[in-house]
């Protein structure tokens, strides 16, 4: 019990003494993988006045838009925000590109594909929607229905960054 | 069929049999090939399917959905034509009538697997969903696979509409690194400035703030 605690303390103290991994990625916990997280407006393509998109820098979008073309037809896809995390091995890892559509994800590492095992919650504002157990592989995204929002519906699009498919 | 001849199949079939008396055995019992060629073949795709590395989605369900056509298949009475028959064969080849009986068992075993796979939209490769939870039993979680789109879809049905004068935005982050116990977390933009604060609180509920814009 006392050796316990003292490698919590341990522990908590060399935590305490990392910065954002922005600052000093040396730093930064240990991580299984990393994730871009999108939110998505899939709109009518009729709709007027829009809401404002981000200009990404990720290639993948793209490529996702072409994507979801195939899953919602007849809709245009508007990036409301995207957030590329590590996924750290012992911690929760929260993928935020919203701050009302949001996911929390818990590492389960690597299978012998390389795929990489996660627990996933999809947040709305204060809820919990939906908990999945999932299996994230290289250019192959998941894409998470949410609500329906104006004439359209909201999207959260979550892929391995920087990760090419087998 | 002799004892000796049983007992020489019983090696065969352990592997332990002379090529020898193998090929005697065979004279004597020709229809031993057919038998032979059957169980290699259920032993193969047994092997293929059941060792495929492939989870099973809702394995209480399947197993459930297993037994339960088993016992369809058991209630079905078959005729006492063939019962007599079976018995006469069971007589002559105890170990193979093992592998006859076994056989719509394994079969079933084989495509309840892949209606569980087909049901289930778990794609081959791919990313994947093997489960979901809703915790608001007012919502379903619909999933499925689109081979065009190469993704993995999850679909949340039953949400109440975001008022359509609400303002949805988002942000366009680089990531964070957890503090001590993970419940104070910074994301930064790509410009390495503070623009969201997410605060976990005792019960585990997340509290974010824009920093700035």
């Amino acid at each position: 019990m006392r050796r316990l605690s003292i490698i919590t303390i341990f522990a908590s103290l060399i935590v305490q003494l990392a910065p954002a991994q922005n600052a000093n990625p040396n730093s930064a916990p240990a991580s299984d993988a990393k994730v871009w997280g999108a939110l998505v407006y899939a709109a009518d393509p009729t709709e007027s006045n829009l809401p404002e998109g981000v200009t990404t820098t990720a290639v993948a979008f793209e490529d996702i838009s072409t994507r979801l073309g195939k899953v919602f037809p007849d809709r245009q896809f508007i990036l409301l925000g995207e957030h590329t995390q590590d996924i750290f091995r012992e911690y929760e890892s929260w993928v935020v590109p919203s701050k009302h559509l949001f996911a929390k994800i818990d590492s389960k590492g690597r299978d012998a594909e390389d795929r990489l095992l996660l627990h996933l919650q999809f947040w709305h504002d204060q809820d919990v929607v939906a908990k999945a157990d999932a299996v994230l592989e290289a250019g192959s995204p998941l894409f998470i229905g949410g609500p329906k929002w104006r004439n359209g519906r909201l999207i959260l699009v979550v892929l391995l960054a920087g990760e090419k498919s087998a | 069929m002799n004892p000796q001849d049983e007992e020489r199949i019983t090696q065969w079939i352990d592997g332990t049999l002379s090529d020898t008396d193998v090929q005697d055995l065979l004279e004597t019992h020709p229809e031993l090939h057919e038998a032979k060629s059957q169980s290699e073949s259920l032993g193969k795709l047994l092997r293929k399917e059941l060792d495929s590395g492939e989870q099973i989605p809702y394995p209480d369900f399947f197993n459930h959905q297993l037994k339960k056509r088993i016992e369809e298949e058991d209630a079905e009475s078959p005729s006492a034509a063939a019962d007599q028959k079976d018995a006469l064969a069971e007589s002559m080849f105890p170990r193979f009538m093992f592998f006859k009986k076994m056989a719509p068992l394994a079969a079933l075993a084989v495509i309840g697997l892949f209606i569980a796979l087909l049901f289930f939209n778990v794609p081959v490769g791919g990313s994947k969903i093997v489960s979901t939870y809703t915790p608001n039993p007012a919502l379903e979680a619909k999933i499925f696979y689109s081979d065009e789109a190469g993704a993995t879809v999850l679909l949340i049905e039953g949400l109440a509409d975001i008022p359509a004068q609400q303002n949805i935005t988002g942000v366009q982050a680089v990531g964070y690194a957890p503090d001590a116990d993970a419940s104070h977390l910074t994301l930064y933009s790509t410009q390495n400035k503070p623009i969201l604060a997410l605060t976990v609180d005792r019960k585990a509920q997340p509290r974010i703030r824009k920093l700035s814009f």
